[in-house]
């Protein structure tokens, strides 16, 4: 009785130490739970590791193939499908010198603690037919794996980091380290999901606990996706053990030159690792952090970890900046950046944390639909953006000029509003089409619809949402599945023009004016006014026209928006002055917001102004400068 | 001796306030000229469609940032046209310097008549003179690459942007100083030639060289001082300017008509460094 009390004690102590539980349940089903013992070769840019990864078929078929992910082959060289394309995109900065190359050599790969499937590994290339392409392996188990049977899969291997081009590598003795395990493909209903690596392609894993010891000189500092529950010094070098739970990846970073400071917001312990030069934006940063940390606590649900990384990477290694791992993102910034201009620090910190929702809790597949991440990232970084630093001027009030976050998107959207369908995988989009069609026009379809169903019933719907498929893999289906629970009219038609096709919604005042009626035996003037709306797109969609008399009158007219034209007559005592379509901007989608009203007079005040302005901007230009 | 030349520089140059309107004139002209286009093609938005967006009071920003989008040809012209003006004023201001130097030489009042027959008698060599400025101009820019460079051992390996902007900051510290010693080098070299009527291009410049070298210090700093004057007036028109209201038609007029005064100093202190550079050299000549 006394042994077993002891071993219990030794037990206790054993998980205090390693194994602190950070969920009194699991959030998730935990398919995937990864123990990884890495040391870092600073000199040599590699990871030496062992991986230990308890699987568990979470589909209703049985499995006796397995699909792996190895991201890191993407930079191995430049006739993988990463490198090939990445090239097109970024010209010579995704160019790799031979020795700054990356990949991933597996040099055992055991099941179960006796098969070994290394012999039989294969590369195979499921989404092109670039045979240089070593970004996915299968393997084969000597039998099928049953539903809800466990197995565990002992790899050994050597990650070698390439030199930064986006998201992971190396740069000087600078280390981010994304994606650099052997990581297993998700298995829902019967077909894996393993996509090759894609410039524009993210990731998709399946939830479940991470425990990493990871070995690395004593004078790095580190950061994590987990909570750090030890450091051992030994010698030059010290082991710091991760622990994460619910989590879908684990990123870490190291530079022996950061500087760190931790805060307490909103009961989460953030850690902002710094480049030193970047000391004076310290504060930028961490405002940032809690205006986005309580605005989305409030709108959507609290967040869920205990810990948040913020890394703010130096500019030599600005490749790292700007991407999101749970609990765990890469921000950006430059010395000296004036406070008024909003896009670094304030934007990507924003932006990379709502990831943590889309991306990181609401786990959709980032390769088939990314507009579900990157869109609905954007929509709240919109929503953050706009309470935090005012609608007008949240991204920059630089020389007293006001630019919405809204209005930078909208720059984004009219460049090519038609180029390509929202809803595809992204290895799908052209080079030109993957920042609209993500980013900025499915914000834009957020902010119509949230404007066209009421602010209240969308935070509904995100709310919905989130807890519905928190944790899980939800799709675009899913989502509109929600939509049509909380608002109960059809928005069919809405979902069908926006998301899947590439139609241009315009609506335009054609033409406005005011004639005065003569009635001989009438003492009082009457006239008859006249306002055409025109609708100069394809989009079809529901508006409101708002017309103002002389006399301060209003009338709001809706329009279901399907005939190509629409006129509005109406007598009364006064002339009209003004027609508005879409009043308020409430049609973000709208290409066009510069032919939405018209005046009947021409204001020439405003002219005035104008020309004056531009005047002196002429003269000023023209003026040169001393010497001539 | 600083004092008393940029001073007499000062006289000289406003005592000539025909050159001053000439030069204003031209600006304006070229503005209104490049103001056209803009005008016909822009009118509606402005007037009636600008204008009810104004009585919504809203982000006047994003509508001009669509205006511009959708406008982005017409501006494009208009910016390159600007590019070009801009080239004219500086190329018309170089043809006439043959007749400024001699009107500031001779102390004589400003016709038009004498100073395009100045400027044409000096007209080619003049030309010519420049060509041997820009070759001055360059090596002196190489100069002060070269003579920076060893300031770089002390930049760490990686880059590091305060480190890198400072660096970058100090450099154009020196080119500049170098670019001032080359503009200054070619006004000398144009006074001697106007005022020894040279034949040789060469050899006026190699003169203003040796009188350079009599009193560099002298020289380089009335140059230098008018140089910074210069911006400080800039600086002072920018400050001032930033006080008025953008969105006020009131307050826009009284910005445009600033602007015009401002035109004005601005050319009288450019044409003031002939005033002072020749003061300085006629004392060096006497002394």
């Amino acid at each position: 009785m006394k042994n077993i009390f002891w071993i219990f004690c030794l037990l206790l102590f054993y998980l205090s130490i390693h194994a602190q539980i950070i969920f009194n349940r699991p959030q998730s089903n935990r398919v995937a739970n990864y123990h990884i013992k890495a040391t870092l070769d600073c000199q040599r840019k590699q990871i030496k590791a062992t991986e230990i990864l308890h699987w568990r078929n979470s589909s209703r078929k049985p499995t006796s193939e397995f699909y792996f992910h190895l991201y890191m082959n993407g930079f191995r060289n430049e006739r993988s499908t990463f490198l090939s394309q990445a090239k097109k995109m970024y010209k010579s900065s995704a160019t790799l010198d031979p020795q700054e190359s990356g990949g991933i050599d597996i040099q055992r790969f055991v099941l179960n603690n006796t098969h070994d499937l290394l012999p039989q590994i294969e590369y195979v290339q499921l989404n092109d037919t670039n045979q240089h392409d070593s970004t996915v392996i299968r393997v084969k188990s000597p039998r099928a794996i049953a539903p809800g049977e466990e197995i565990f899969f002992e790899i050994d291997f050597i990650c070698k980091l390439p030199k930064i081009i986006a998201r992971t590598g190396y740069s000087d003795d600078f280390f981010l380290l994304g994606q650099w395990f052997p990581k297993i493909g998700v298995y829902l209903d019967g077909v894996w999901h393993c996509h090759q690596f894609f410039p524009m392609s993210e990731f998709f894993a399946d939830f479940g606990v991470y425990e990493v010891e990871f070995t690395l000189p004593i004078q790095y500092l580190v950061g994590a996706t987990g909570v750090l529950t030890q450091e051992i010094q030994n010698d030059s070098l010290k082991t710091c053990y991760f622990r994460a739970e619910d989590v879908h990846d684990f990123a870490l970073v190291a530079w022996p030159k950061f500087r760190k400071e931790t805060r307490l917001i909103e009961g989460i312990q953030v850690h902002l690792l710094y480049a030193p030069e970047h000391d004076g934006q310290k504060e930028r940063y961490f405002r940032a952090l809690t205006h986005a940390i309580k605005y989305l606590n409030q709108w959507i649900a609290p967040y869920p970890y205990p810990q948040l990384t913020v890394v703010d990477p130096p500019l030599h290694a600005f490749k790292a900046s700007g991407m999101e791992y749970p609990c765990f993102i890469t921000v950006g910034s430059v010395w000296g950046i004036p406070s008024k201009l909003r896009f670094y620090p304030e934007e990507v910190t924003i932006h990379e944390y709502a990831h943590q929702y889309f991306y990181g809790i609401l786990a959709s597949n980032e390769t088939n639909e990314p507009w579900l991440d990157e869109g609905f990232t954007s929509y709240a970084t919109l929503k953050v953006m706009d309470q935090a630093y005012g609608e007008s001027g949240s991204r920059s009030e630089l020389f007293n000029i006001r630019v919405g976050e809204i209005d930078e998107y909208r720059q984004s959207y009219l460049r090519r509003p038609d180029v390509d369908i929202v809803v595809r995988p992204s290895w799908e989009y052209s080079m030109k089409s993957y920042g609209v069609s993500c980013y900025s026009k499915p914000a834009l379809i957020l902010k119509t619809l949230e404007n066209l169903i009421g602010t209240s019933v969308m935070d509904q719907v995100i709310q919905k949402y989130y807890e519905n498929w928190k944790f899980k893999h939800p799709t675009t289906r899913d989502f509109l599945m929600v939509v049509d629970s909380i608002v109960k009219h059809d928005l069919d038609w809405f979902f069908e023009q926006a998301l899947w096709s590439t139609r241009i919604l315009d609506y335009s005042i054609d033409s406005v004016y005011a004639e005065k009626i003569s009635v001989p035996s009438d003492s009082i003037t009457n006239f008859h006014n006249r306002v055409v709306v025109k609708r100069a797109g394809d989009f079809i969609f529901p508006v409101e026209v708002f017309s103002v008399l002389n006399n301060g009158e209003t009338l709001r007219q809706k329009w279901n928006g399907k005939d190509s034209v629409f006129v509005i007559d109406c007598n009364s005592q006064s002339p009209i002055k003004i027609a508005w379509v879409d009043t308020g901007q409430r049609v973000p989608l709208d290409v066009n917001w510069t032919n939405n009203s018209l005046t009947v007079k021409k204001n020439y005040k405003a002219t005035i102004r104008h020309w004056l302005q531009t005047m002196k901007l002429y003269q000023q230009t023209l003026l040169g400068l001393f010497l001539f | 001796m600083i004092v008393k030349c940029i001073k007499q520089g000062f006289i000289d140059s406003f005592q000539r306030k025909k050159l001053i309107f000439i030069f204003w004139s031209i600006n304006v002209l070229i503005s209104i000229l490049f103001l056209f286009p803009y005008l016909s093609e822009f009118n509606r938005f402005f007037s009636q469609r600008m204008a009810s967006h104004i009585l919504e009071k809203a982000n006047e920003y994003s509508y001009l940032m669509e205006f511009f989008h959708y406008s982005s040809m017409s501006f494009a012209s208009t910016g390159m046209l600007l590019l070009l003006g801009k080239l004219v004023v500086m190329i018309i201001a170089l043809l006439l310097s043959g007749g400024i130097i001699s009107i500031f030489l001779g102390k004589r009042p400003v016709t038009v008549g004498y100073l395009l027959t100045r400027s044409g008698r000096f007209l080619v060599r003049i030309i010519l003179l420049s060509l041997v400025h820009l070759i001055v101009l360059f090596f002196l820019v190489l100069l002060s690459i070269i003579v920076y460079l060893p300031v770089s051992l002390l930049l760490p390996s990686t880059f590091v942007e305060n480190a890198y902007f400072y660096f970058f900051l100090g450099w154009a510290v020196v080119a500049f100083l170098f670019i001032l010693l080359a503009f200054l080098l070619f006004d000398l070299s144009r006074i001697q030639l106007i005022d020894q009527d040279q034949s040789s291009v060469l050899q006026a410049y190699w003169a203003a060289v040796v009188g350079f070298i009599k009193r560099p210090l002298t020289i380089y700093l009335v140059y230098l001082l008018l140089a910074i004057f210069w911006t400080l007036v800039l600086f002072l028109y920018w400050k001032i300017q930033s006080f008025l209201s953008d969105t006020s038609t009131f307050d826009l007029f009284v910005e445009f008509i600033f602007l015009q005064f401002f035109i004005w100093f601005q050319y009288g202190i450019r044409l003031s460094r002939y005033g002072a550079l020749i003061c300085v050299s006629e004392i060096t000549q006497k002394n």
